[in-house]
């Protein structure tokens, strides 16, 4: 038997997803979800084997759930939005349905998922994956970070500064910070470029909350942000700012 | 472009006219100043006069051949001291071969005609100025009326394309996922399947079929916005709730064509596609002094993200106002903490007639 979810914020489209998977005898249904929140609250208390996985959902979207998952499930996408086929494909998703869909095509998603599930290959080369998907795609307008069982969204503007630790950053916010493991590269690249600047190798400042830039020993900047951190500025990242900020 | 003399039969009663006038002050002049009989001054007048209206008639295709855009100056003048040339030795002999001949018995007057050359190449000289100069106006005059005739044409050209670029384009999502609903439907509830095809045609037919009308009774836009609402109803089920009031007094007020469908496309996309809570639409119209004024308005969760649209609904809807009505400030948007609501004022005067 397959543990399977379905998290889809439709009712009617859950129904069809669950009509088409009465004609298979081996899959257990453990349950449905109607938001990325409680469907990630089920895939880590669950442990489905294989999940139906909607795009656009209220609180969290179905890329941004997979973000902060850290053994990853066999994931079907369902949706109407043919643009993220290519982002699902790179995040090894087994198969990407567009809605509407038949029963021939739906038993042919799930088909490759069985065929996957018996060689019982680890979901996490997903995660990596993830961490690749890069050039196509758009600037990001928020970040998901998890906080102990919480889980938080940070919509960008609140963001002060980004250090890099590591595999993780540590995102600073007036409201305190927040770990999460991401790459430097990938915020630099996904981050509004002309609100979000590389001043040195280990930060991302966001721009809008420097107070002051000083002069620091000889020919090295220091800049003091909103929450009274100061951070050390590079060669290149004065450059930079000196770039956006037209000083 | 035709000679303007020929346009009109007054033109040409016009142009004669003036010509007579002239004819008759020369005609008073000799009779008056040098003592001519009368006949001998009219059949002097008369004669050199209706040449020179005739030959001048001819002018005007020298003018148009001679025109400021396609030729140098010193060449327009060069072409008109040839034609001026030849144009008045013409003149000037004609009528003194004509003339020689008409009045055979009045030495007084062929002395006289004898020694006319001097001043009736200057005065021919001055007429030839004032009749391409005449003409030269014209000309001018009609370019201008061209011009402008044409730019606002490309204007209401430009102002179409827009409006058809404006107008609601359907959303392919809201389709894909309309379908998915229906296709769920037909196992669970085929009767309310077969309910929303039929919703979902009408709602195709109106905003396909029907894009070339401009303006529709308010009515027409409100049958359409609760197609939709049914559509999308379906899909969310609980999670979409609308009101509706509108004032009766306005159900027949025309409005732009499917101008509210991108306010309904956001408050769904904005309200109910980011919320786990019941999001309600209040959708109310009433008329004022100034207009039908029309309300949409959502709550929406504030704690899920400030995910935000590309502003690309409500720059569309301010827009169509603009290119219809004239003013850019008949949107306003206004947001607190839960709530966004969009309120449109459709002027009842300033209606610029699109069809």
């Amino acid at each position: 038997m397959i543990k399977t979810i379905i998290i889809e914020d439709e009712q009617p489209a859950r129904n069809l997803i669950k009509h088409y998977l009465s004609k298979h005898a081996d899959i257990e249904l453990l349950g449905e979800f109607s938001d990325g929140f409680t469907g990630l609250k089920a895939i880590q208390e669950l442990k489905p084997q294989l999940v139906f996985l909607d795009i656009q959902m209220p609180k969290l979207t179905g890329f941004e759930l997979l973000e902060l998952i850290d053994d990853l499930p066999h994931i079907i996408f369902s949706t109407a939005y043919d643009q993220f086929a290519i982002r699902a494909f790179e995040l090894n998703a087994v198969d990407y349905l567009l809605k509407p869909y038949s029963q021939d095509r739906f038993d042919q998603a799930l088909q490759k998922a069985k065929e996957r599930i018996s060689k019982e290959k680890p979901g996490n080369e997903l995660k990596k994956l993830a961490e690749h998907i890069a050039e196509n795609n758009d600037l990001i307008d928020r970040l998901v970070v998890k906080t102990g069982s919480k889980i938080k969204v940070i919509p960008i503007d609140q963001i002060i500064y980004i250090e890099s630790q590591d595999d993780y950053v540590m995102i600073y916010t007036a409201e305190g910070k927040f770990l999460k493991q991401q790459t430097m590269k990938y915020l630099e690249q996904h981050l509004n470029p002309s609100k979000f600047i590389r001043t040195h190798r280990s930060y991302i400042v966001n721009i809008d909350t420097i107070k002051q830039l000083e002069l620091y020993e000889k020919s090295s900047y220091l800049a003091t942000l909103s929450n009274g951190t100061k951070l050390k500025i590079s060669d290149s990242g004065y450059k930079a700012l000196k770039g956006v900020m037209k000083f | 472009m035709m000679h303007p003399i020929f346009r009109q039969r007054k033109y040409i009663l016009n142009y004669c006219a003036v010509w007579f006038a002239i004819g008759a002050i020369q005609t008073s002049i000799l009779n008056y100043f040098y003592g001519f009989r009368l006949d001998i001054a009219f059949a002097d007048s008369f004669v050199f006069y209706s040449l020179f209206g005739i030959l001048s008639i001819g002018l005007w295709y020298s003018v148009r051949q001679n025109d400021f855009a396609t030729n140098r100056v010193t060449d327009i003048v060069l072409n008109h001291l040839g034609i001026a040339t030849i144009t008045l030795t013409a003149w000037y002999f004609t009528g003194y071969y004509v003339l020689n001949n008409l009045i055979k018995n009045n030495d007084q007057y062929l002395t006289f005609l004898d020694n006319s050359l001097p001043w009736r190449l200057a005065s021919g000289l001055f007429y030839y100025l004032l009749t391409i100069l005449f003409y030269y106006l014209i000309v001018s005059f009609e370019n201008l009326q061209e011009k402008t005739e044409k730019e606002a044409q490309l204007n209401t050209l430009v102002k179409e394309t827009e409006l058809n670029m404006l107008k609601a384009q359907i959303n392919p999502h809201f389709l894909f996922n309309s379908l998915n609903s229906i296709s769920s439907l037909t196992i669970t509830n085929p009767a309310k399947a077969q309910e929303m095809i039929i919703k979902l045609s009408e709602f195709l037919r109106h905003s396909i079929g029907h894009k070339e009308r401009d303006m529709v009774p308010f009515k027409e836009e409100i049958a359409q916005i609760m197609l939709y609402l049914d559509i999308e109803k379906v899909r969310f089920g609980e999670r979409l709730q609308y009101q509706i009031d509108i004032d009766e007094g306005c159900l027949n007020f025309p409005v732009p064509n499917l101008l509210l469908q991108p306010l309904f496309e956001n408050a769904i996309k904005h309200g109910v596609y980011e919320s786990i809570e019941k999001v309600t639409i209040n959708f109310t119209g009433k008329t004022d002094v100034k207009g039908v004024i029309i309300s949409i308005a959502n709550n929406f969760d504030p704690t899920s993200s400030p995910r935000k649209g590309n502003g690309l609904g409500i720059k569309n809807v301010t827009n169509r106002l603009k290119l219809i009505y004239q003013y850019d400030d008949l949107l306003t948007i206004n947001r607190t903490e839960n709530t966004f609501e969009a309120t449109l004022l459709l002027p009842y005067n300033n209606l610029n007639n699109n069809d």
